[in-house]
């Protein structure tokens, strides 16, 4: 027992010596990458990592340099190019902690942004939940060569931002990787992405002058939603078009819109919850999309001179907002039938769940057999509260 | 037994003269300045001798339970045979309570160690021995290692009598049984097993006395000596016996079917057997109510957890897996380590041997300087060396949160074993990351489940799973729910309460 309890103690002891802990990577050796830019570079893709100095970040020390740094890489397949990032970087790049995707319209129209997806995903060390942006009018580097107030690091700024703006804000929604993979691979539905641009001065957004006055030059703001075929941009869609579009895919959670009274003025309705029902029916052989949204609403401000303290005011009120949705939705389908003739609603998913032989049939030119499909639009609000005031005294106050 | 390993050693009967047995005894005590020899005529007739050694003797014993009655005039009645002297004195004429017949030297030399007076009459090859041990004994006063905010403040003495007594105490069936022993050739200490009859698991008694017997050792100077000889041959970190310093665990533990080894010397006293659940019972548990002391019981198994896990934890996820961190916190801990030239794994030992470092000074230094030294402590530990760069804050906390896990265990020889399994989950996480600690965590838990203490498995109730037990391991439940004592312990009487249903 003895002597085998020896043999087994040196092992063990000597075990761990030689294998050297492999993957071994201190903190302090990592470069920690949060946002990644692609762009288009002659036929290469050119790599922009965001990469963060903790330095920098950490409380009571730095201060002098900016909170993260970016490298720049070009070569002829994504991983390559993030290798190549360290003839620039001190460190290795460390992929796990990613927090936005920014493709370069340019890289987005041209290339397609399949292949990088999909070796994002491929990649064992990354996270799926990162969101994904399309740069409008501009390349993905300038945008996270953007310094932003209140938030030290830009990428989360972004994340946090689009976060946000899509629970309370309905032209914006997000899209993580792992959807956005789904959305392309799946037939009969393109994906959507939000666009992102720069507003102001590019010149100097990466020095902290940026963020040393209170109305920072360069901010960046999220610029409607992308359309792609299959995974190449093909155009853009409006304020109202992307709300449309929001409402139609149930990915609205709160927003404010204003409602026309019928003489004039506008009444700002408050979403709280909303939700939206397809529906497929057969109707004379042929498949019939019903989309029916139920909205719950309160009165946020009475801007014209209703009266809104009836019922009969409040069923008006009721009315006119339901149209306006109604509006909305068919605007939105119907630009997009003429301008870009692909299905980014999920009506062929629809169809497929209900009834698939029928799909089956349409499958090959589903493009062109959405542009006949028949489409029902159905809103219902209902406006529970008018806030602490009854009628307004707007008459009283204006002359 | 110690007596049997004096078979080569001749008995020395009593002689019938007294200078002989007085030769003999210095001879055998070396001339020690404390041995009394008390010349005096036993009933102004009888030339008699009483040996003690001062000291161990209440001396007012002797003076009024001894010598005044033998100096007394009376009329003595004829004797015919020798004995009948001493028999005489012990019936009619001593005062004392304890008087019984000796009959060869080394029991005298014996019982005079023991704080006994003897009693030698000349031309008797008989005496008499006499209790009248007085020495001075600590005062029963608070433990000083096992406190509770609410509950009985006594604990036990270095007194083998008192602690017995203080069981007595607080059980007062017959059925208590104390079974004396001495063990330890030279220092013949006593030993006591304490046990509840109806209630014990016999085969524990049995195995108790097969081991107890069985030590061959020339001192006993305190339970640990005991409990090392005792305790069952596997090789082991975790503790396999109990030990306690107040009665009230020792008389709960008693009435469980639990049996106490009281040793002369020392004021803690062994528990057998002893479960893994054990070591995580406080006796205030049962004072306090039942949900405060369930929750407080649910934060001991977690703290042994932090104190076990926390600094492998830190070097597995800083070193290795920088994934699972949210990405705040892993900007915050890659601040820190900038500058500090160690790796996770160098630090986190480097600080942990300086905790046990000041720990282990802490229990020797001395109260007057105590309070400088701590501070000496916490400023160059904490601040300095931080600032200066050589360890991040984060070790220092992760090193503050463990040392203070550590001492919620209520029992001392489980937070022993945590603190060498923490430094072997450290190297584990250090060469193989969370794999490494898993392994370790699995080779510990399969150890631990394959201990017995006494032929009880250690892991019971939760391996074997016995559920009538769980009421009292994880939580507590209320009183009213308690109506069984617990199987693990093996005990043969199973109910603790009736099953009444009384409206309040």
């Amino acid at each position: 027992m003895m002597k085998c309890l020896r043999v087994m103690l040196s092992i063990i002891v000597i075990l761990p010596l030689l294998s050297g802990c492999w993957d071994r990577q201190e903190l302090n050796q990592l470069g920690i990458m949060l946002g990644l830019g692609i762009d288009r570079d002659g036929d290469q893709i050119r790599v922009s990592a965001q990469v963060v100095v903790p330095r920098e970040v950490a409380k009571g020390q730095g201060g002098n340099g900016t909170p993260v740094t970016q490298y720049q890489a070009s070569a002829r397949t994504l991983l390559e190019a993030i290798q190549k990032l360290t003839q620039t970087s001190p460190r290795a790049i460390f992929m796990a902690h990613i927090r936005v995707l920014v493709f370069g319209e340019e890289f987005a129209r041209k290339n397609g942004i399949y292949d990088v997806i999909e070796a994002l995903i491929r990649e064992p060390d990354v996270r799926p939940d990162y969101y994904v942006m399309v740069a409008r009018k501009n390349t993905a580097s300038n945008i996270l060569n953007v310094l932003t107030p209140l938030e030290n690091l830009p990428s989360e700024k972004l994340f946090n931002a689009l976060d946000i703006s899509a629970k309370s804000w309905a032209p914006t929604t997000t899209v993580t990787s792992d959807k956005l993979m789904q959305y392309i691979l799946t037939p009969s539905m393109s994906p959507v992405i939000t666009g992102i641009e720069l507003v102001g001065d590019q010149e100097k957004s990466g020095e902290t002058k940026n963020v040393q006055s209170i109305e920072p030059p360069a901010t960046l703001q999220f610029a409607g939603l992308s359309v792609f075929q299959k995974d190449k941009l093909i155009g853009w869609l409006n304020q109202d078009d992307s709300k449309g579009y929001n409402y139609i895919r149930d990915n609205v959670k709160t927003t404010i819109g204003p409602t026309q009274c019928p003489k004039g003025g506008y009444v700002t309705l408050k979403t709280l919850r909303t939700s939206t029902d397809h529906k497929v029916k057969m109707v004379r052989g042929e498949p019939q999309i019903s989309l029916k949204v139920n909205t719950v609403s309160v009165i946020g401000s009475v801007d014209c001179e209703m009266e809104i303290g009836s019922m009969e005011a409040i069923k008006q009120l009721e009315q006119l907002a339901q149209d306006r949705i109604v509006e909305l939705m068919k605007g939105t389908v119907s630009l997009v039938r003429s301008k870009y003739k692909v299905d980014i609603f999920g009506f062929g998913q629809d169809i497929y769940h209900k009834y698939p032989k029928i799909y089956k049939r349409e499958e090959k030119n589903w493009d062109k057999y959405f542009q006949n499909l028949d489409v029902t639009y159905e809103a219902n609000v209902q406006i529970r509260r008018i806030g602490t005031l009854d009628n307004s005294f707007n008459k009283k106050a204006k002359e | 037994m110690a007596t049997d390993t004096q078979i080569a050693h001749e008995t020395h009967a009593i002689h019938p003269d007294l200078a002989d047995n007085i030769a003999y005894c210095k001879k055998m005590m070396g001339n020690s300045n404390d041995l009394m020899i008390r010349p005096l005529q036993s009933m102004h007739k009888w030339p008699s001798m009483l040996l003690y050694i001062d000291g161990l003797v209440d001396t007012q014993v002797i003076n009024q339970a001894v010598l005044q009655p033998l100096m007394q005039v009376r009329n003595l009645p004829d004797f015919s045979a020798d004995d009948e002297h001493l028999s005489y004195l012990q019936n009619d004429v001593l005062t004392a309570s304890e008087v019984l017949f000796i009959d060869d030297m080394d029991d005298v030399l014996k019982a005079m160690l023991a704080g006994e007076v003897i009693l030698l009459l000349d031309g008797s090859t008989r005496g008499l021995k006499i209790g009248a041990a007085g020495w001075e004994d600590r005062p029963v006063g608070e433990p000083v290692s096992q406190t509770v905010v609410r509950g009985p403040m006594e604990g036990f003495t270095e007194n083998l009598r008192t602690n017995t007594a203080l069981i007595r105490k607080r059980i007062r069936d017959p059925q208590l049984w104390i079974e004396e022993r001495e063990i330890g050739r030279v220092t013949k200490t006593r030993v006591s097993i304490v046990f509840l009859e109806h209630t014990v698991n016999e085969d524990v008694v049995d195995e108790l006395r097969r081991r107890l017997d069985e030590i061959d050792i020339d001192s006993i100077l305190e339970s640990g000596y005991i409990e090392e000889l005792i305790q069952d041959k596997t090789t082991t970190i975790f503790p396999t016996v109990y030990n306690s310093e107040r009665p009230d665990t020792v008389s709960a533990a008693l009435l469980e079917g639990r049996v106490a080894i009281i040793i002369d010397g020392t004021p803690f006293v062994l528990l057998v057997p002893a479960l893994f659940m054990h070591f995580f019972q406080s006796p205030e548990d049962y004072y306090q109510r039942a949900d405060i002391s369930s929750l407080v019981r649910l934060l001991r198994y977690l703290s042994f957890l932090i104190a076990m896990l926390a600094p492998s934890f830190y070097i597995a996820i800083s070193t290795f897996h920088q994934e699972m961190l949210p990405t705040t916190l892993l900007i915050s801990l890659a601040a820190q380590r900038e500058g500090v030239p160690f790796p996770a794994f160098i630090e986190a030992v480097l600080m942990e041997l300086t905790y046990e470092i000041l720990r282990e000074a802490g229990i020797r230094i001395p109260r007057t300087v105590g309070q400088a030294v701590s501070i000496v402590g916490t400023l160059v530990i904490g601040q300095a060396a931080v600032e200066a760069g050589v360890v991040s804050a984060a070790m220092v906390i992760i090193v503050s949160i463990t040392a203070i896990s550590s001492y919620v265990i209520p029992e001392n020889g489980l937070s022993i074993s945590v603190r060498i399994l923490r430094f072997i989950l450290m190297i584990a996480a250090a060469a193989f990351g969370f794999y490494g600690i898993l392994i370790a965590l699995l080779i510990t838990l399969t150890h631990l489940c394959s201990l017995r203490s006494f032929g009880i498995s250690y892991m019971s109730p939760f391996a074997p799973f016995i559920q009538n037990d769980l009421k009292d391991t994880l939580f507590r439940v209320p009183w009213s729910h308690m109506r069984t004592r617990p199987l693990s312990n093996g005990t043969s009487n199973v109910t603790r309460q009736k099953n009444k249903k009384t409206k309040r």
